[in-house]
């Protein structure tokens, strides 16, 4: 009767040490060890233009790894598929024209996607024409022929652009070119001009062996809209704000990083790119300074406000119905302010 | 009785005579294998002759069509683009080609078996097949993923078709003497089956794997042009995006090889495995 006693108080005992380990086991793994890498698919606006490599520039420089994030970059094909791929769940952040995103958000084609940073403060949408068409203001492209894809924001927002610029738009034939089409349309003068973002012209200059370009911008006309975002699910944004917010400040790090060195940039997206045109790569980056950074504003940053006028914009010319806000569009909590 | 083969023999002149009968015979089988080389070769000349004369003449713009030389150039200067890449394709596409090629024949077989199933499912299968499948793509990769399970579906979705078509025709065109045949000597439905339909049926299906194959390397394209970032589609999409001509030309050119590579190891399995085929027509 005398063991029973001093038995149970052994195994009270070796219980306890049991239990005390565990917990101690377990505090250490959270202070002392990291915790597995977020793997994460990323994917491009379009493709891997040099307009692109910012995300290969955080690859590379190991800012995502700082962030504990394993990143999968895959090019896109554009706002609509890209935006499909998020929500689905197949990638977890991916590259949308603002608009676009607010047009298919309006439009109620999209839900379950936010967006959490900007690329580009300015949009880069616009037409392009070679010098020869002698396209050097809107009014010029009043009797020729361009040339874009059908569910572009820029064909889109073509007849708000023509109003404000004060452009006949019957004047104008508008030619349907799937995107990959469009370099080759003007460069072998099938067409006057092609809608293309003002990064394009390095590009098409070099198609065009050497002639010069001229480029026509939609922010001329329309300063509130912004380029391209970041777009994330609702429901990381929601689950996970932490890797959301992890994930954009490495990728906007990226993003600076290349619009300061684009030599570098365009260099690093080759060693990724079996394709990628470095001179034409970093032209492109060296273009775009001027459209993502902004004086006074945070790379990546979005002013509520701007949506609030671009979603007013898109509602005065019908692109879509009233009743859209700026929080149906942007996450406010995982946005820098601008 | 004496075969074919011994009583042309047994014509022949004995001695020398029959030597040099033989050693016409192996020159004229030299210059049938040489002229299965020789004169491909020669045609691709002509073609290459006419793409740069077309060039000169009409003054076409690089942008539009390069010249031959910038396409040899491309294919020397960037092996590991086009070839590693055209490795990711070539698996791609005997994948879809061997899983098309499965589920046509199986399908095929059904069909051919039962009214029902025919009826069921046949003129579903008709359209289906005339859905363009580019316009399945992006969906594939939503429901996929990145991976090489779109392409290998694409693949799939565009080379079964032929394959079901050619099973069903074969198999319902077995003579009829030749089921009675069988019949008469009790031979169950498989043995009918595993032994006169479905032997008699092989050249037509061998025709449907003939028409499938370049299929499926149609398909695997099909699917990198939507999303990856491996495959000669990818380089084809990029090369064209970036306006070079020459390294798209030269990713089809690698294309192309593959598709003829691919096409004649099919006709080189059926002249295996079809011996009686030759022996049995002209």
């Amino acid at each position: 009767m005398r063991r029973h006693p001093r038995f149970l108080t052994s195994l009270a005992v070796a219980v306890t040490l049991l239990v005390a380990s565990a917990c101690t086991g377990e505090d250490s793994n959270n202070g002392g060890e990291e915790s597995a890498p977020d793997d994460v698919v990323y994917i491009t606006a379009f493709g891997t233009f040099g307009r692109e490599a910012y995300a290969w520039v955080a690859l590379e420089k190991g800012y995502f790894e700082e962030s504990n994030i394993n990143v999968e970059i895959q090019p896109g094909t554009g706002t609509g598929d890209n935006i499909a791929l998020v929500a689905s769940g197949q990638a977890q952040f991916a590259v949308g024209d603002l608009t676009g995103v607010t047009l298919l958000r309006g439009q109620e084609a999209v839900e379950g996607i936010t967006v959490v940073g900007a690329i580009h403060q300015t949009a880069l949408i616009g037409f392009l024409s070679l010098a020869e068409t002698g396209i050097s203001s809107p009014q010029d492209l009043e009797g020729k022929s361009v040339a874009d894809s059908t569910g572009s924001v820029g064909r889109l927002l073509w007849p708000t652009y023509a109003e404000l610029a004060g452009i006949n738009p019957e004047s104008v034939e508008l030619v349907d070119a799937a995107p990959p089409d469009l370099p080759q349309l003007l460069a072998s003068g099938t067409v006057d001009a092609i809608g293309q973002f003002a990064v394009g012209v390095p590009l098409i200059e070099a198609a065009a062996q050497g002639q010069e370009a001229n480029f026509l911008a939609y922010s001329e006309f329309m300063s509130d809209l912004y380029g391209n975002s970041l777009v994330t699910s609702t429901e990381l944004a929601q689950n996970d704000p932490d890797l959301v917010e992890r994930f954009r400040d490495a990728l906007f790090r990226g993003l600076e990083y290349s619009i300061d060195n684009p030599q570098e940039a365009a260099e690093i997206l080759a060693t990724y790119v079996d394709t990628a045109n470095v001179e034409v790569a970093a032209a492109e980056l060296e273009i775009m300074e001027s459209y993502t950074r902004q004086a006074g504003t945070p790379v990546g940053a979005i002013d509520e406000v701007r949506i609030s006028q671009t979603i007013a914009l898109l509602e005065a010319t019908s692109a879509i119905p009233a009743g859209l806000t700026s929080e149906d569009v942007i996450s406010t909590r995982l946005t820098v302010s601008g | 009785m004496q075969t074919e083969s011994a009583a042309r023999r047994a014509e022949e002149p004995a001695g020398p005579g029959r030597r040099r009968a033989a050693g016409s015979a192996r020159r004229r089988g030299w210059a049938a294998a040489g002229s299965m080389v020789l004169l491909p070769l020669l045609g691709l000349a002509v073609g290459i002759g006419l793409w740069w004369g077309a060039k000169e003449v009409f003054d076409i713009q690089r942008i539009s069509l390069p010249y031959p030389l910038e396409v040899l150039t491309e294919l020397r200067d960037r092996p590991r683009a086009l070839w590693e890449n055209g490795r990711v394709t070539l698996w791609e596409s005997v994948a879809g080609f061997a899983l098309g090629s499965a589920t046509g024949l199986v399908l095929g077989t059904a069909i051919a078996h039962s009214r029902i199933i025919s009826q069921m499912t046949y003129p579903w299968l008709v359209a289906f097949n005339a859905i363009p499948k580019i316009a399945l793509a992006p969906l594939l990769v939503i429901w996929m993923g990145f991976g090489t399970q779109p392409k290998i579906a694409m693949a799939v979705l565009l080379c079964f078709f032929p394959v079901v078509l050619a099973t069903t025709s074969g198999l319902t065109s077995t003579p009829t003497e030749l089921v009675e045949l069988a019949r008469s000597l009790d031979a169950s439905r498989w043995q009918t089956f595993t032994k006169v339909r479905f032997p008699y049926a092989l050249p037509q299906v061998f025709v449907g794997f003939k028409l499938a194959m370049p299929l499926a390397v149609i398909g695997a394209v099909i699917g990198e042009f939507s999303a990856g970032q491996e495959g000669l589609g990818i380089i084809i999409k990029q090369a064209g995006g970036l306006g070079n001509t020459p390294l798209a030309f030269a990713a089809l050119a690698v294309l192309s090889l593959m598709g003829i590579g691919l096409y004649y190891a099919v006709v080189g399995v059926e002249w295996l495995l079809l011996p009686w085929v030759r022996a049995t027509t002209s």
